[in-house]
C-alpha cells in the first residue's frame, strides 16, 4: 500500500462557523493505480491533491504514506518525503519564466543535492524520451502549452518518484494536446508509477481504473 | 547550486531592465556619494597621521601680549629661536624644525622662467621629523648645505621633463641652487604644502636666533609623546626666566605645544571643521541607507510578484535556506555591480569634486584594506538588509499558499516599507531645509552691509618698502586710469587684530579696543560711512612729523567704541582720548563694520592717522579687473624690480574666513539634490509595481466607470499621505538642527520659516510629478487588457 487517508477534515472559519474543504475523507492508494478524482469546481479536489501532496495541512485525521505517520511529522520531515516521492504537475505547468527547458527540469535535482554529472545525464534521458532534446535551450515562453505542460510533466517524473499528483494537467490545453497528455499518463502508469488526477472531464477520467467523486469536500460514490 | 543562483539572479535582473536600472541607479549614485564624501572625511581625519612619527610631533603656538594690549594675540608663527632653543635646552625634545614660507619666487631654469608661489624653507631635521618618498637624492642629508633644494615629482617634471633633475642648478632669486632630491609630491591630507623645499641655511634668517619677530611655523618632535605638557610647561618656565625683566615689565609671551593630529581639527585652525565632518559623515550614511532602502522596497515589491515561483520551488523540494540564498544572491549581484560601478564613478568625479570643493583629494587616502573592508561591509549589510527581508517573509509561505499567488498576508511588509518611505522623505525634507537655511545665512554673510565696501579692492603687501617710497608707488598707481583710490595701513579690515586700550581723558578706565594706524584716505576707499564728525586729512597725516610727545592724533571710532566709551556718536566728536600712550581726540564716528568673520559681535575698532605703519596698500579697481591688476603689477616692477608682487582680493579674503562653512554648504547643496533624486528614484519605482499590483483593480474600476483622474488620485494619494507624514516629522527636526547652527553666528538669520514650507513644497512637487508619470500610465491603461490576464 502506498498511501492510506483516514476520516480527514480540513475546514476554515468563516465568521465564526465553520467551512468543510474536506469532510471525511478516507481513501487507500495502491502502489501502480491511476486514480481520477472527479467533481464540480469548489467541491475540494486540488485541496484533497495538496493534501495528498503534503502542500497544505489538515485539521484532523490520520495520512499514513509508505508507512510513514505524515501528520505526526515535522515540517522537514515531510518535505523530504514528498521531494523523494511525489511529482506534481499543474493546470498552469508552473514552469519558472527565468529558467529553460533544461533547466526547469534540472530544477529538482539540484534540491536533491543530485551531482553534476549525473544531472546532466538524467535530464537528457528525459528529455530524450519526450522528444524535446532540440526545445531544451527554450524558455517556457517560447513554447505553446501543450510543450510547456510535457516540460512540467518531465520535470515531475526527473527524480523518479512514486506518485505523481495531476492537478487538472490539461485543463488549459486544447482537445487534442489533452489526448496526447492522457496518452503520456497512460503509458507512465503501465511502467509502474502510481498517479492521481484531479479532472472536470468525464472522458480524461476514463484513462484511471478508478474515479472517486467529490461534493462539498465529501465523497459521494465509491 | 551557487553558480545556478547567480544565472538566475543575472537573468531577473535582466528580464526586469526597468526595476533593475532604477534599483542600480540608486544604489550606484549612493555608493559614488559616499565614496566621495568618506574620501574627503576622511581626508581630513588622517590629515598629517600618515608621518611615521606623527604622534610624537607638536606644533607650537605662539601667544603674546604687550603690557599696553588688551588682549593676548595668539599666533600659529614663532620666533626663529624656538626650534633651536628647543632642541639645544631639553633632553626631551629630540628633534625640531623651522618652516618658513619663502613665497612668490621667480625660478630661471636655463632661460625659463617659472613664479612660484609654493616653496618654503626647512631646516634639515624636517627629514628625520616628518616622512617623505624619496625618488632620487639622499634622504637624510639633502637639505645638510645652504641652497640645496628639494623638488616634488611635479615640480621636478615641469622643470626638466623626463630628464634627471638630481644635482642640476636652478636659479632662485638670482641665486644658484642645486636640486638635491625629488619626492613625491605631497599627500593632500598633509599640513606641509609645497612644490619647493630649501634649505633653511640658505636664507639670512638662519644667522641668528630671535625672539621678538615671529614668522616661521615650528615643529618639535619629542622623545616621548607622554611628556608633551611637561616639555611644555618647562619651556614656558625657561622663556619665562631669560626673559623675567620684560615679564615684570608686564610682557607676557606663552607656547602651547599642540600635539600635530591633533592640530588640524582644533577649532583654532579649521573653525566648526569637526561639526562639518559629522554632518558631512551623516549624509555619507544616510544618501547610502537611504540607496539601500529604495533596494530593499523595490526588492519586496518585486519578490511579491514571484511568490509563484516561490511555491513551484518548495514543491520541487527547495528548502527555505536555499530560497534565502537564491534571494540573497539576487540582491548581492546587483549590488557588487553597484558598487563596481559606483567605485569607477567615484573614481571618475573626483576631479569634479576637487574643483567643486577647492581640495585636492584621491582614493589614495583610504587606506586599501580598509577602502576592501568598507566596501565588503557595504556588501554584506545591503545585501542583507535588501535581499534578508524579501527572503524571510516570502520563504515562509506554505506552498499551496504561494501557488495560489496570495498576496493579501503580505500586507505586513507594506507596512514597512510606508516606513521606509517616510523615512526617505524625512531625511530629504531635512537636507532640502538645512541646504536652503545654509545658502541664506551665508549669502547674508556675504551681502549684508558690513559698514564698509569690499569689492574690487586689490591688497597688496607692500613687503618692507619705506614710507618714501609707499607714497611715491601710491601716486605712481592712482596716475592709472583703472585705479580709483589708494590707500595704506597696518592691516586690512579682514585681518586687523591685536589689543589696544584706549580711555577717554577724566575717566578712571578704559576700554580694550582693535586699533589699526591707517593713512588718511582708508576711510573713503572703503566707502565706510562716516555717522558723525568728519574724516581724516591732511593735517592729521601730517602729524607724525610733529615730535612724539607733542603730537595730537585724531582717531575714528566705530559706534560700538564710542557707545562703550558712554557717549552718544555726536556727543564723542572731539572727546581727548589716549591710546597706549596716543594722546589724541575723536575726530569721527563710523558706522560699525566688520572686520572680522559674522561668528563674532562686532568689538569697539578705533583707526587713527599714523603715518609709517603701510604694510598693506589698498588699491579700489574701478572698470576691467584684469587691466588693472597687469597695471599695478607694472607699477611694481618700477618700484621692485627683484621680488614679485604679492596681493590678494580683499572680499575673497574675507570670504576665506568662512572656507569651512562654504565648503561645506557647497557639499551640502550638491548632495541634497542627491538625496532627493535617489529618493524619487525609489518613489517612481514603487509607484510603478502598486500599479502593476491594482492592475486588476484599476480595469475594474475603469469598467465601473472610474475617470483617468480618478484612477491618478487613487495611487497618487497613498503615497502623498506618506510623504506628509514626513514633513510633519522633518520640520522639527530640521529647525532643531539649523537653530544649533545658526547658534555659532553672531550674526545670523531670523527663523526663516518660509524655507520650510518652500522646502515642503518642493518634496511635494516633486514626488507628485514622479508618481503621476506611472498613475496616469496606469489609469489610461485599456482595461479589456489588464482584465484578461486574469
Amino acid at each position: 500500500m502506498l498511501l492510506q487517508l483516514n476520516h480527514i477534515y480540513k475546514w476554515v472559519k468563516q465568521g465564526g462557523k465553520r467551512v468543510f474543504l474536506l469532510n471525511d475523507i478516507s481513501l487507500q492508494v495502491e502502489e501502480g493505480e491511476f486514480i481520477s478524482i472527479m467533481g464540480p469546481s469548489g467541491s475540494g479536489k486540488s485541496t484533497l491533491l495538496n493534501v495528498i501532496g503534503m502542500l497544505d495541512e489538515f485539521q484532523e485525521g490520520e495520512y499514513n504514506f509508505l508507512d510513514e505517520s505524515v501528520h505526526t511529522l515535522k515540517e522537514k520531515h515531510r518535505s523530504k518525503l514528498y521531494k523523494e516521492y511525489i511529482g506534481f504537475v499543474f493546470q498552469a505547468y508552473h514552469l519558472i519564466d527565468e529558467l529553460t527547458v533544461y533547466e526547469n527540469i534540472e530544477t529538482p535535482l539540484l534540491y536533491k543535492n543530485v551531482k553534476s554529472s549525473e544531472r546532466k545525464a538524467l535530464v537528457a534521458d528525459m528529455l530524450d524520451r519526450f522528444n524535446i532534446v532540440g526545445k531544451k535551450d527554450l524558455f517556457p515562453s517560447q513554447l505553446s502549452g501543450g510543450q510547456q505542460q510535457l516540460v512540467g510533466i518531465a520535470r515531475a517524473l526527473i527524480a523518479k518518484p512514486k506518485l505523481i499528483l495531476a492537478d487538472e494537467p490539461t485543463g488549459n490545453l486544447n482537445s487534442k494536446q489533452g489526448e496526447e497528455i492522457m496518452q503520456l499518463f497512460k503509458e507512465l502508469n503501465q511502467e509502474g508509477v502510481t498517479i492521481i488526477q484531479a479532472t472536470h472531464s468525464e472522458a480524461n477520467a476514463e484513462y484511471g481504473n478508478r474515479i472517486i467523486h467529490l461534493l462539498d469536500g465529501s465523497k459521494t460514490k465509491a | 547550486m551557487f553558480r545556478n543562483y547567480i544565472k538566475i539572479a543575472w537573468r531577473s535582473l535582466r528580464k526586469n531592465t526597468l526595476t533593475s536600472s532604477l534599483s542600480l541607479a540608486g544604489l550606484v549614485v549612493g555608493v559614488i556619494s559616499f565614496l566621495l564624501l568618506g574620501t574627503y572625511i576622511l581626508n581630513e581625519l588622517r590629515y598629517d597621521r600618515f608621518n611615521e612619527k606623527a604622534d610624537r610631533i607638536v606644533y607650537v603656538n605662539y601667544s603674546y601680549k604687550s603690557p599696553s594690549d588688551a588682549e593676548a594675540t595668539i599666533s600659529r608663527y614663532t620666533p626663529t629661536a624656538v626650534a633651536p632653543v628647543a632642541k639645544r635646552e631639553f633632553f626631551e625634545v629630540e628633534d625640531a624644525v623651522r618652516v618658513y614660507k619663502y613665497d612668490r619666487r621667480e625660478v630661471e631654469i636655463d632661460g625659463k622662467n617659472f613664479t612660484e608661489r609654493n616653496m618654503i624653507l626647512a631646516d634639515a631635521s624636517i627629514l628625520n621629523i616628518f616622512s617623505f618618498d624619496f625618488l632620487n637624492g639622499n634622504s637624510k642629508s639633502a637639505l645638510n648645505k645652504p641652497n640645496a633644494v628639494i623638488l616634488t615629482q611635479t615640480t621636478a617634471t615641469r622643470y626638466f621633463g623626463a630628464q634627471p633633475a638630481l644635482g642640476k642648478s636652478v636659479v632662485i632669486n638670482d641665486n644658484v641652487w642645486e636640486v638635491t632630491g625629488v619626492i613625491e609630491d605631497n599627500l593632500p591630507y598633509s599640513s606641509l604644502q609645497f612644490d619647493l623645499l630649501g634649505s633653511y641655511q640658505s636664507s639670512k634668517r638662519a644667522e641668528r636666533e630671535i625672539w621678538n619677530s615671529a614668522n616661521d611655523h615650528s615643529y618639535l618632535l619629542l622623545k616621548d609623546a607622554q611628556q608633551r605638557t611637561q616639555v611644555e610647561q618647562k619651556f614656558n618656565a625657561f622663556v619665562q626666566k631669560e626673559f623675567e625683566e620684560d615679564f615684570q615689565a608686564g610682557f607676557k609671551m606663552h607656547f602651547d605645544f599642540v600635539p600635530l593630529n591633533e592640530d588640524h581639527l582644533s577649532a583654532e585652525a579649521s573653525g566648526n571643521l569637526k561639526t562639518y565632518l559629522f554632518i558631512l559623515g551623516a549624509l555619507a550614511v544616510l544618501l547610502l541607507t537611504i540607496a539601500a532602502i529604495n533596494f530593499t522596497n523595490l526588492m519586496t515589491a518585486k519578490s511579491v510578484e514571484r511568490l509563484r515561483e516561490i511555491g513551484v520551488r518548495k514543491v520541487m523540494g527547495a528548502p527555505r535556506k536555499s530560497l534565502i540564498a537564491q534571494f540573497l544572491t539576487e540582491a548581492g549581484v546587483i549590488i557588487v555591480l553597484a558598487i563596481m560601478i559606483g567605485t569607477l564613478g567615484a573614481l571618475a568625479l573626483l576631479p569634479t569634486f576637487n574643483n567643486l570643493t577647492g581640495l585636492n583629494i584621491s582614493l589614495a587616502s583610504w587606506d586599501w584594506s580598509y577602502f576592501v573592508i568598507t566596501l565588503v561591509v557595504l556588501l554584506c549589510s545591503t545585501t542583507l538588509l535588501a535581499g534578508g527581508w524579501p527572503a524571510l517573509i516570502l520563504s515562509r509561505f506554505k506552498p499551496a499558499t504561494a501557488l495560489k499567488n496570495n498576496t493579501s498576508s503580505l500586507s505586513k511588509s507594506g507596512s514597512v516599507r510606508k516606513l521606509l518611505i517616510v523615512f526617505q522623505f524625512t531625511v530629504s525634507v531635512v537636507f532640502i531645509i538645512g541646504t536652503l537655511v545654509a545658502k541664506r545665512q551665508l549669502d547674508y554673510i556675504k551681502d549684508t552691509d558690513t559698514g564698509l565696501d569690499r569689492s574690487n579692492v586689490v591688497v597688496v603687501d607692500a613687503n618692507g618698502m619705506s614710507q618714501q617710497t609707499v607714497e611715491s608707488f601710491k601716486n605712481a598707481l592712482l596716475a592709472s586710469q583703472s585705479i580709483s583710490n589708494v590707500t595704506t595701513s597696518s592691516h586690512t579690515p579682514v585681518d586687523m587684530q591685536g589689543g589696544y586700550s584706549i580711555q577717554v581723558n577724566g575717566q578712571e578706565s578704559g576700554i580694550s579696543i582693535t586699533a589699526a594706524p591707517v593713512d588718511k584716505d582708508y576711510v573713503t576707499t572703503l566707502d565706510m560711512h562716516v555717522i558723525a564728525g568728519s574724516n581724516f586729512n591732511e593735517t592729521d597725516k601730517m602729524q607724525v612729523k610733529v615730535a612724539s610727545e607733542e603730537r595730537t592724533y585724531a582717531f575714528m571710532l566705530n559706534e560700538t567704541a564710542a557707545n562703550k566709551l558712554g557717549f552718544t556718536p555726536e556727543e564723542a566728536i572731539g572727546k581727548a582720548v589716549n591710546l597706549n600712550g596716543r594722546a589724541g581726540y575723536v575726530k569721527g564716528v563710523l558706522q560699525d563694520f566688520n572686520f572680522v568673520s559674522l561668528h563674532q559681535k562686532i568689538t569697539p575698532v578705533a583707526l587713527f592717522a599714523e603715518y609709517d605703519w603701510s604694510a598693506k596698500v589698498l588699491i579700489k579697481v574701478q572698470g576691467n579687473t584684469a587691466q588693472a591688476l597687469s597695471e599695478i603689477q607694472q607699477v611694481w616692477k618700477a618700484f621692485k624690480p627683484d621680488s614679485a608682487i604679492t596681493y590678494s582680493f580683499l572680499d575673497q579674503d574675507y570670504q576665506n574666513l568662512y572656507e569651512s562653512e562654504q565648503r561645506t554648504a557647497k557639499i551640502l547643496n550638491v548632495f541634497a539634490a542627491i538625496t532627493i533624486l535617489i529618493s524619487c528614484l525609489g518613489l517612481f519605482g514603487l509607484s510603478v509595481f502598486m500599479a502593476a499590483q491594482r492592475k486588476k483593480e484599476i480595469g475594474i474600476r475603469k469598467v465601473l466607470g472610474a475617470s483617468i483622474a480618478q484612477i491618478t488620485y487613487l495611487l497618487s494619494i497613498s503615497f502623498l499621505k506618506l510623504i506628509v507624514i514626513a514633513l510633519c516629522v522633518a520640520m522639527p527636526l530640521a529647525w532643531y538642527i539649523t537653530t544649533t547652527w545658526l547658534q555659532d553666528f553672531a550674526y545670523k538669520i531670523s527663523d526663516p520659516y518660509e524655507l520650510y514650507f518652500l522646502a515642503g513644497g518642493i518634496a511635494i512637487t516633486i514626488a507628485l510629478l514622479t508618481l503621476s508619470i506611472q498613475a496616469i500610465k496606469a489609469a489610461i491603461a485599456n482595461p479589456v487588457k489588464s482584465l484578461r490576464t486574469e
